[in-house]
């Protein structure tokens, strides 16, 4: 008992030191970036006006009005939002892990939807913020602190307790969890393939974003949701997912964000996750049922006859060859897909009509050519930057087909490598890449067997724990 | 090989790889802030690519636009015949409403004094179409244009404005210095103007930031 007591002290403090680092280390970067030269590249260009027609002067003591600018919402809001963040991915470690409260998790869903959804308006979101990081990366653009806060944190946290940030703190998937009424099983074999989708959409996002198209926003089913305004086909497709979402639990979460697969990735590797008691499991299944995710390894036999290990074995061989096979030829369809992105990038057809590079092919694209040279003649660009800035897009969304496709076939081969290497299980386990937290099992286990991995073996507690504190 | 043993030997490689992980964190995350900036950012119209092709009225995902006309006084040439005012071939030289180029009446006409009128934007009504900017680009001085109102735009991650604009003249610019203005080198002939009281920003519609 006191051990356990202790236990819960040690995250406690731990989640503590995590933020208030946080809050002290954010004002530290913030007053060196103020203090250092502002980035060229977000310098205002003074514009001078033609005058055709002489500015007057006025007699009769007329005054030219002031200037009305309103002000865009302020930064310490950002910074806000940081500590928000921080503070509610801690939080809903603690109740995942230390007090096993489903209603709080369903509380902080709730607050993320509202918060970061409805208050905040969506952007910038964690998922979203993939993009913003591989598009700066690539095209030197400027890349806010909060931007990188927000795309860090998540990860940080998942390397540390799993997959928290799902939970509710993200409001894509607190709409998803407050909405989902009864779940219904995905067929294994279906759900083990879709599962995979979501690292096809970040190699296709990150070379997408690379040249400048954001396309996990231009998908994003919630986010109009939250605003009430936005693309109408958007805004009704938001509602069939959501519709979708009260029988397939979070569809969103498990086969489209990309950032979900990577916070699944790193919690594999988290310091404490869910885990269950051996001692105290009864293995009536009950939590299997209750995970609307399939998160919920079964036990399986690890009894091979040997001609099923021999199989394994040339399986494992094959694949392990294959692997480098694999991700150069992906890294070729990456290739091929960032040239039919550039393709369409206004600066890659600006420099071509500049060059009087196939003209035809230019007007295939939506963008009207002669109002892209126009603009370009306003602008006072010279040819020679025009060029420069085609070349980078260029030859970054080659660089970014290379690693995306590469790095696709790499998890690919790893993913069916891992199939093979099945090993036997004893016990129940909560898988952790997909487990996202919603307490569901806990409160279906009749013996409440689920205690922190911390607790295993050494600091059991003598008598059950209520299910809530 | 005992079940423990596996158990431990994998629990240690977990620990390994997780402090990897931690640290690959810690490089990037560092290296990212170090190339970070302090300052947010946000959307912004460059004036000198916009042709005002009236996209801005449409694609944005607020309706009306968070994009507005702003009229630049310092370099308005104050005209009697303005051409962003009165469409250009306008039977009759009244000011009556078939004859204006707004089509929502935004643009507001006092008399100041003789031969010179103001012209002012009622951004309530502005619906952000460009076809005064189109026209007093082309006919004359240039003084009005369209900017994106930082009162109303949500600053949305990618903007759909920018998917769609033909000139690709949607930047993100420090939200410190959130307009692209045109600046005329004539500045206000007093050095405290009278009008001075901003107006009350349009309310926020939306429900965003
Ligand atoms: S899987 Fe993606 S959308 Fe779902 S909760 Fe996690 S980060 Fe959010
Ligand atoms: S908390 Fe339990 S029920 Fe919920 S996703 Fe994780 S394993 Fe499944
Ligand atoms: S879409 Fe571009 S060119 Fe058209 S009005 Fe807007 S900023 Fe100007
Ligand atoms: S960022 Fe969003 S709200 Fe602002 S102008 Fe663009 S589309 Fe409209």
């Amino acid at each position: 008992m006191k051990t356990s007591r202790r236990v819960h002290l040690r995250q406690l403090f731990f989640a503590i030191i995590l933020i208030v680092l946080f809050w002290t280390l954010v004002p530290v970067v913030m007053i060196q970036k103020h203090e250092g030269k502002f980035p060229v590249r977000l310098q205002m260009p003074v514009v001078s006006a033609e005058d055709r027609f002489p500015r007057p002067e006025f007699e009769s003591g007329y005054e030219r009005p002031a200037r009305v600018t309103p002000a865009p919402r302020p930064a310490w809001r950002d910074y806000l939002d940081i500590g928000v963040l921080a503070a509610a991915l801690g939080l809903a470690a603690w109740f995942s892990m230390t007090s096993r409260s489903r209603k709080g998790l369903f509380l902080i869903a709730c607050f993320g939807a509202a918060y970061f959804g409805v208050v905040r308006g969506g952007c910038v979101c964690p998922v979203g913020s993939i993009q913003n990081v591989v598009y700066a990366l690539a095209n030197d653009a400027a890349l806010p602190v909060y931007v990188v806060s927000f795309f860090l944190l998540p990860i940080l946290s998942a390397l540390l307790w799993g997959r928290v940030f799902c939970s509710g703190v993200c409001p894509l998937g607190a709409l998803q969890e407050i909405v989902l009424i009864k779940p219904l099983r995905v067929w294994p074999l279906v759900d083990r393939v879709l599962r995979f989708l979501p690292w096809v959409v970040l190699a296709v996002v990150m070379i997408t974003a690379s040249a400048g198209r954001f396309l996990l926003c231009a998908i994003d089913p919630f986010v109009n949701i939250y605003r009430l305004s936005g693309d109408m086909t958007i805004l009704i497709a938001g509602g069939i997912v959501l519709l979708i979402s009260t029988m397939i639990a979070r569809p969103y979460c498990r086969y489209v964000c990309p950032y979900g697969a990577v916070l699944g990735a790193c919690a594999r590797l988290a310091k404490t996750n869910l885990a269950i008691t051996p001692d105290h499991c009864v293995r009536c299944g009950m939590c299997v049922n209750a995970c609307p995710v399939g998160a919920i390894d079964s036990p399986v036999s690890g009894e091979f006859t040997p001609q099923e290990l021999k199989r394994e074995r040339i399986i494992l061989v094959l694949l392990i060859l294959l692997l480098p096979v694999v991700a150069v030829a992906l890294s070729s369809v990456g290739r091929s897909l960032s040239t039919r992105v550039t393709n369409k990038n206004p600066d890659v057809i600006l420099a071509r009509l500049l060059n009087e590079e196939d003209p035809e092919a230019v007007k295939r694209y939506r963008w009207d050519e002669t109002a892209l040279l126009d603009g370009f003649r306003q602008s006072g660009m010279t040819v020679e930057e025009a060029n420069a800035r085609a070349q980078r897009v260029i030859h970054n969304g080659l660089l970014m087909g290379n690693i995306a496709g590469g790095g696709l076939g790499i998890i690919a081969m790893l993913g069916l490598i891992g199939l093979t290497l099945r090993r036997g299980r004893k016990d129940y386990l909560a898988n952790p890449s997909r487990c996202i937290r919603c307490g569901r099992c806990w409160q279906a286990c009749p013996r409440q067997a689920f205690v922190d991995q911390q607790k295993m073996g050494s600091a059991l507690p003598e008598t059950e724990k209520p299910l809530e504190m | 090989m005992n079940d423990e043993s596996v158990q431990e030997r994998r629990s240690v490689l977990k620990t390994i790889l997780r402090w990897v992980g931690l640290g690959a964190l810690a490089i990037s995350g560092g290296a990212l802030l170090r190339r970070s900036t302090a300052h947010a950012t946000v959307w912004q119209i460059d004036p000198r690519k916009c042709i005002g092709c009236g996209r801005c009225e449409r694609e944005c995902v607020l309706n009306p636009s968070a994009v507005k006309c702003v009229h630049s006084y310092a370099i308005c040439g104050y005209c009697d015949l303005c051409s962003g005012y009165l469409e250009t071939y306008a039977a009759k030289r009244d000011m009556a409403a078939e004859n204006q180029l707004c089509p929502t009446g935004a643009i507001k006409r006092t008399f100041v004094e003789d031969p010179y009128f103001e012209y002012t934007i009622d951004e309530k009504l502005c619906i952000a179409c460009g076809r005064c900017v189109r026209a007093c680009e082309q006919y004359g001085n240039g003084s009005l244009y369209l900017q994106i109102r930082h009162d109303r735009c949500l600053n949305c991650n990618r903007c759909a404005i920018a998917d769609h604009c033909p000139t690709n003249a949607i930047v993100r610019v420090s939200a410190d210095q959130p307009y692209l203005l045109k600046d005329g080198e004539i500045k206000p002939s007093s050095s405290v103007p009278k009008k001075t009281a901003p107006k009350k920003p349009a309310k926020n519609i939306g429900g965003g930031l």
